[in-house]
């Protein structure tokens, strides 16, 4: 991207660094191509969408996702409709930088990821990335790309180190995890556990959930339990399309699948409540008690092992990689 | 040929043109809502003076005007309206999605206002890209209700960008009132209030708007800046449709009295030029009717 001249990098309080993922950059662009933006989400997504269709690269950084239902009409109406309207005569590739908020006392305005939501417009392109190398590949993706990509950019996903991996494969999963997001840094986690207790659980992180159901059935082809992640509510999420998907495939399961999700409710801002409405840990402990209850006793060693951890930490920050406070 | 007589001429192609829309519309085989500009037309037969400068037209629903103007292609143009693939976008988008992107009417949107932060982006382009073309977003008194409007005039106000803001004030939203919805009849407030230079003119007096149109567009020429112009005017007919909005919403059958006899096209029609709009549509139409005819005879339509 830095050969590109084309490229452009938008974002309301652009000097911020947003959240240190911009002074690298600001280092391989130059000042031209750095654009401080008014306060007006709908007309910018208006802009890059009308500049990217004559040329210019746009990459473009909403400091919450809830900014951007203020563009809902650019993008439903004319970001992913470039190319149909056009007849593909002009496309509109931009990169839409969203970040979902956690701890701190986010709320109810500041946390919410609405990942249903962007799937469900036709010609945008989605990516909830959890890891070094799913940012990686949201920026590649982009390079090549004719379709305006969102990215849904966690903020416990930033700072994670480039080593640490996400994700774990094993020959006889006991269980699947289907995730993304920081939910995939999560199961994570608790997945290199339960190795420790001899329990095998893949993680499928799914950064493209468009590819995600093929690998999630490989998975479960060889497990025949499933648990699948969701950011935000269960309800409608996009737990309930892999599973449909799946059943339709005719997927014959060892177990009922069983979904978590936040409640279908906003969340609270106090961080013992938040701890609660949001996926945790031990959410996923109970759900792999129920999905394999002949190894209940080595998941009950491995939820204890990682309540003893989490002794005398706060519950509103991920870890100690995190640099917040929000 | 002057000027004005070439705009006569061309605005009277343009209601001549439209009428035979209008007239054929009950045949209801063009299946789609139709927003025709019938009363509107001199501005864009002015535009079409300056064809000089290269364009990127960014319009509303109402859009068959800058359409006409900067493509020509009658007949893409009537097989759109019957959505039949020889269309100007191939049968898909109909009457409120007119464009052709080669010749300069890159896109209509039919959400109100949606268009113009395209506008701004092209205009932005242009500025990057050290291109010419001039950025125009058209749309009406209703978008001047959209926060959008208020959103781009700053954004194009901040950033220095070469674009026009095109308001034609018809006056009406739908069959609603200009007075119904805003507490000023002047649009031109909403540029003052971005500190983005505007001008006010009108279909009534030809010289002057004609100057203006040209003053806009080479005040943005030279000073890449925006530049916002509110043009009065007066739709003759209904929102959407060939008929009048007798007995409906705020209109009296005396405005349309008054405003067909003060109509200044109605009163300098060039005469051949409105029946060669109007036969030449026509004989298109009649072409498209009987396809469409018999497709809804196979049972297609």
């Amino acid at each position: 991207m830095d050969s590109d001249p084309s490229v452009r990098l938008f974002c309301e309080g652009i000097k911020d660094s947003f959240y240190q993922t911009i002074p690298l950059a600001s280092e391989i662009l130059r000042p031209t191509q750095l654009e401080e933006l008014p306060i007006s989400e709908a007309a910018a997504i208006g802009l890059v969408t009308g500049a990217a269709m004559f040329g210019i690269r746009p990459i473009i950084c909403f400091q919450r996702v809830e900014f951007a239902l203020l563009a809902m009409d650019q993008l439903v109406t004319n970001a992913s409709k470039t190319k149909y309207l056009s007849g593909g005569k002009l496309t509109s590739p931009f990169l839409l930088r969203l970040v979902i908020g956690r701890g701190w006392g986010q709320g109810p305005c500041h946390s919410q990821s609405f990942e249903p939501l962007w799937h469900s417009i036709p010609g945008l392109r989605v990516y909830m990335p959890a890891c070094s190398s799913d940012y990686t590949d949201v920026f590649n993706k982009f390079e090549v790309s004719d379709s305006p990509i969102i990215t849904l950019e966690h903020r416990w996903t930033h700072g994670i180190s480039v080593e640490t991996s996400i994700g774990c494969k094993y020959s006889a999963p006991e269980v699947t995890i289907f995730c993304y997001s920081y939910n995939s840094i999560l199961a994570s986690r608790v997945s290199r556990l339960l190795a420790q207790y001899g329990v095998d659980v893949d993680v499928v992180n799914s950064s493209d959930f468009s590819s995600a159901v093929e690998t999630v059935r490989e998975s479960v082809i060889a497990s025949g339990r499933l648990v699948a992640m969701d950011l935000g509510p269960s309800f409608l999420g996009l737990s309930s399309e892999l599973i449909a998907q799946l059943v339709e495939q005719g997927i014959v399961f060892k177990a009922m699948p069983v979904r978590i999700g936040t409640p279908f409710e906003p969340a609270s801002a106090c961080p013992e409540k938040a701890y609660v409405h949001f996926p945790n840990a031990f959410d996923l402990f109970d759900a792999l008690e129920g999905l394999i209850p002949h190894l209940r006793e080595q998941i009950m060693d491995a939820r204890a092992a990682f309540q003893n951890a989490c002794k005398g930490q706060h519950s509103d920050v991920p870890g100690d990689y995190f640099r917040g406070p929000f | 040929m002057s000027d004005e007589t070439a705009i006569i001429s061309y605005a009277s192609w343009l209601r001549g043109v439209q009428a035979a829309i209008a007239e054929c519309y009950s045949r209801q085989l063009m299946r789609c809502p139709v927003h025709l500009s019938i009363g509107q037309e001199l501005l864009w037969a002015s535009i079409k003076q300056y064809c000089s400068y290269e364009f990127k037209v960014f319009s509303s629903h109402r859009g068959h005007l800058p359409y006409l103007t900067l493509d020509g292609n009658l007949r893409a143009y009537v097989a759109e309206l019957h959505l039949h693939e020889d269309g100007a976008s191939c049968g898909n988008l109909g009457s409120m999605h007119l464009k052709s992107p080669n010749t300069g009417h890159i896109s209509s949107v039919p959400i109100v206002g949606s268009s113009i932060p395209l506008a701004v982006g092209a205009a932005y382009a242009a500025k990057h890209l050290s291109e010419s073309w001039i950025s125009v977003a058209h749309f009406g008194d209703g978008a001047c209700e959209e926060g959008i409007l208020h959103e781009s005039l700053n954004l194009a106000a901040v950033k220095k960008l070469p674009i026009l803001f095109l308001c034609e004030n018809n006056r009406y939203s739908c069959t609603t009132s200009l007075a119904a919805r805003q507490p000023s009849s002047r649009m031109t407030r909403f540029a003052d209030a971005a500190t983005v230079k505007s001008k006010l003119a009108s279909t009534s007096n030809l010289t002057d708007l004609h100057s203006s149109v040209g003053d806009a567009l080479s005040y943005i020429s030279s000073s890449q800046s925006p530049f916002f112009l509110e043009v009065d005017c007066y739709r003759l007919i209904e929102h959407c449709g060939p008929s009048l909005d007798k007995g409906m919403g705020d209109r009296t059958f005396e405005e349309y009295t008054n405003a067909l006899a003060s109509d200044l096209l109605s009163h300098s029609l060039n005469i051949n030029s409105y029946e060669r709009g109007f036969s030449e549509c026509e004989h298109l139409i009649n072409i498209y009717t009987d396809i469409n005819l018999s497709r809804r005879a196979l049972g297609f339509l």
